[in-house]
């Protein structure tokens, strides 16, 4: 190839180039259909899944799904039975899990941030929770057992919903805190060097400036959390939650937090189990209901996002 | 700084609605409940009765707990239920724990269990409410398999036929043990319940544990596992169901309940215990006549016992009116004499095992 001096030497080697164009770049084009086969097989496999649990469900879905959203769990017949309490009992679970993780992650991700900064304990503290959001579940359920339950019974009342929203809290901290961690780390220095530069206490650059800037990612990373928690069963069976028939009695909306409960993937772990083919309708048609549920909370992290977000 | 305060101000309207809607639920399960005390308000005993009873224990037992709980709803509004079925071993930790009024078992509560909840204080009623049968089962179109005898399932299962691919692979154990042998050539394909699970147990203390504990005095099987571990294990019936009826020449356990509900998909095999063979139905398994039949138990806290919640339904259990539930939940009921025993134990406030 000749050096670009002449006007001629440019002419040619841009006829040269488009002489090569058509089929030169086989690397280039495999690697592109490599991409989208992993993006159809992805999407597709997705789009099986989802595709499985309809069909499955649809007996439920089609003509019987009002009954199957408004009733409880009867041992009777899967006609009869539905997923109610376990949409009511993921609901407050998912609260309680709210009340305890978002705080208590937030601010251990200000506190790393902002305020331990890069020092040796900060680092042995981060290194740690980010090993703690890879263990399992099951795990946890063992901890909320044997803490929750059991050591502060007095605070939970044994096993009911305090104590499973207590335990998949557990779980979720380490998450909230790594991406509350890595928001404020997103965060441009210049802002809080140029709000210290105007005068302003830490306390007003952390409060006006600083958590208002990172409050978008924090949210949709605490929303993705919680939409992690709505889908676990493991830990709640362990915990206590019902797979059996359930009902709440005479206690009022408060009393509930501290009595028996259930959740929408427990009832799918019971539905699965109990034989019988129409059961595994019911299993189906519950896994439609909480995929459309953890959907709507995506949806709400993706609002949330938009709404909140800066451009820097 | 005004779009910080307008986004601040979304948030906490955010925060409000989804507090709101929580409320809302809850306030709905209040209704629930309201609702089930006007049914009880109107219903034949005119029930105003409240408290909470929890029950776990067995998942084998589980299903019989749920049909009565709700029967009992109905009535007893006011009375807050729960039902879950963990395992037995996990029905008498909880009691031991102090944490239940009410647990099932598919089996006797064994020594150390008893020991645990009696050191914690605790006394326990013990109550037989059922019969489950644990069928031997094989893939539905398997006509080499017909009559099987302990010697035989120890042959094909017990912790010597480790590694066993092929039925033919245990014709010199089995002939050793004297069992029914031989078997033809066919891959062996073994689904059953875990060792976690109440039916694991019952099937190797039923079928297994002569022949192996014979084995294990002549020094030929190891002394700590009775079932071989190379087999397909499951908690969830429908998977073993689903496996043994998908392989020509499997073999398998479960609960004559399941096997019985899946007769077009998988043979229930019939089982010598020594008096030649019996196919498991519902009458062999009720007059103790098929070899493999267990008893199921629900134990109740003696000191919980005049609690009138946990006094209505035990009483409910085991009136006439109750035991029609059992078969409904798709186990035999209980003999007589059983249940008999089983009202006595209850009516006298017997703590202790006592069958």
């Amino acid at each position: 190839m000749s050096v670009l001096t002449s006007p001629a030497g440019i002419a040619a080697d841009t006829a040269d180039a488009l002489r090569r164009r058509p089929g030169a770049d086989v690397a280039g084009a495999v690697f592109k259909w490599l991409l989208i086969g992993a993006t159809v097989f992805a999407t597709g496999f997705l789009a099986v899944l989802l595709a499985v649990m309809i069909v499955d469900g649809w007996d439920v879905l089609s003509g019987n799904l009002w009954h199957f959203l408004t009733h409880g769990f009867s041992q009777r017949s899967a006609a009869e039975a539905g997923v109610w309490q376990g949409i009511i009992g993921s609901l407050q679970v998912a609260l309680v899990t709210g009340v305890f993780a978002v705080p208590i992650g937030v601010a251990t991700a200000i506190y790393l941030v902002e305020y331990a900064q890069d020092s040796r304990f900060a680092r042995i503290v981060e290194l740690n929770i980010r090993n703690l959001a890879g263990v399992p579940s099951i795990v946890y359920g063992l901890l909320g057992l044997a803490v929750f339950v059991q050591t502060i019974h007095g605070f939970t009342q044994g096993k009911t919903v305090i104590a499973g929203g207590m335990t998949l809290a557990a779980m979720v901290l380490p998450i909230i805190v790594i991406t509350s961690v890595e928001a404020l780390k997103a965060v441009p220095s210049s802002l809080r060097e140029a709000a210290y530069g105007v005068g302003a206490t830490k306390w007003e650059v952390l409060s006006r400036q600083v958590l208002p800037a990172a409050l978008s990612t924090i949210l949709t990373g605490t929303v993705l959390a919680l939409a992690r928690a709505l889908g676990e069963a493991a830990p709640l069976i362990l915990v206590g939650a019902a797979t059996g028939f359930l009902s709440f009695g005479d206690a009022n909306m408060l009393e509930t937090f501290t009595g028996p409960y259930t959740a929408l993937p427990v009832q799918i772990f019971n539905f699965a189990r109990l034989p019988g083919a129409d059961w595994g309708v019911n299993a189906a048609a519950a896994s439609v209901v909480i995929l459309v549920l953890v959907l709507a909370v995506n949806g709400l992290a993706i609002y949330l996002r938009n709404r909140f977000e800066k451009q820097w | 700084m005004q779009k910080i305060c307008s986004s601040t101000k979304l948030l906490v309207a955010l925060l409000a609605a989804f507090a709101l809607l929580a409320a809302a639920c809850g306030g709905s399960d209040d209704d629930d409940g309201d609702g089930g005390s006007a049914t009880a308000a109107t219903g034949a005993d005119g029930s105003s009765l409240s408290g909470s009873i929890s029950v776990t224990g067995s998942s084998t037992v589980e299903p019989i707990t749920s049909l009565l709980a709700e029967a009992f709803a109905e009535t007893h509004g006011g009375v807050a239920f729960s039902v879950a079925g963990p395992g037995s071993g996990d029905g008498h930790k909880a009691a031991c724990a102090g944490e239940v009024q009410i647990w099932n078992s598919s089996r006797q509560i064994k020594d150390e269990e008893a020991e645990c909840i009696n050191g914690a204080g605790i006394e326990f009623i013990e109550l037989r409410v059922a019969i489950d049968g644990i069928s031997v089962i094989t893939a539905a179109g398997n006509d080499a398999i017909g009559c099987l005898n302990f010697e035989d399932l120890y042959s094909l299962v017990g912790v010597e036929s480790t590694g066993f691919d092929s039925w033919a692979d245990a014709n010199s154990l089995n002939a050793e043990l004297g069992g029914s042998g031989p078997f033809g050539d066919g891959a062996l394909e073994i689904f059953a319940p875990g060792e976690e699970s109440g039916t694991f147990d019952s099937f190797i203390e039923i079928a297994l544990e002569d022949v192996w504990e014979h084995r294990v005095e002549a020094g030929h099987a190891d002394e700590n596992f009775a079932v071989r571990p190379d087999y397909n294990a499951s908690a969830n019936d429908n998977v073993i169901i689903d496996g043994v009826s998908g392989n020509e020449h499997s073999l398998g356990w479960v609960g004559f309940a399941f096997a019985d509900e899946n007769r077009d998909k998988v043979k229930l095999v019939d089982v010598d215990g020594g008096d030649g063979c019996v196919a498991p139905t519902p009458e062999t398994i009720a007059s103790a006549e098929f070899p493999i039949a267990r008893f199921l138990y629900t134990y109740i806290d003696a000191g919980q016992a005049s609690d009138p919640a946990v006094k209505a339904f035990v009483d409910f259990m085991l009136s006439d009116e109750g035991q029609p539930y059992v078969v409904e939940a798709g186990y035999v009921g209980l003999s007589p004499a059983d249940l008999e025993q089983s009202r006595s134990n209850w009516n006298n406030l017997t703590t202790g095992t006592t069958f």
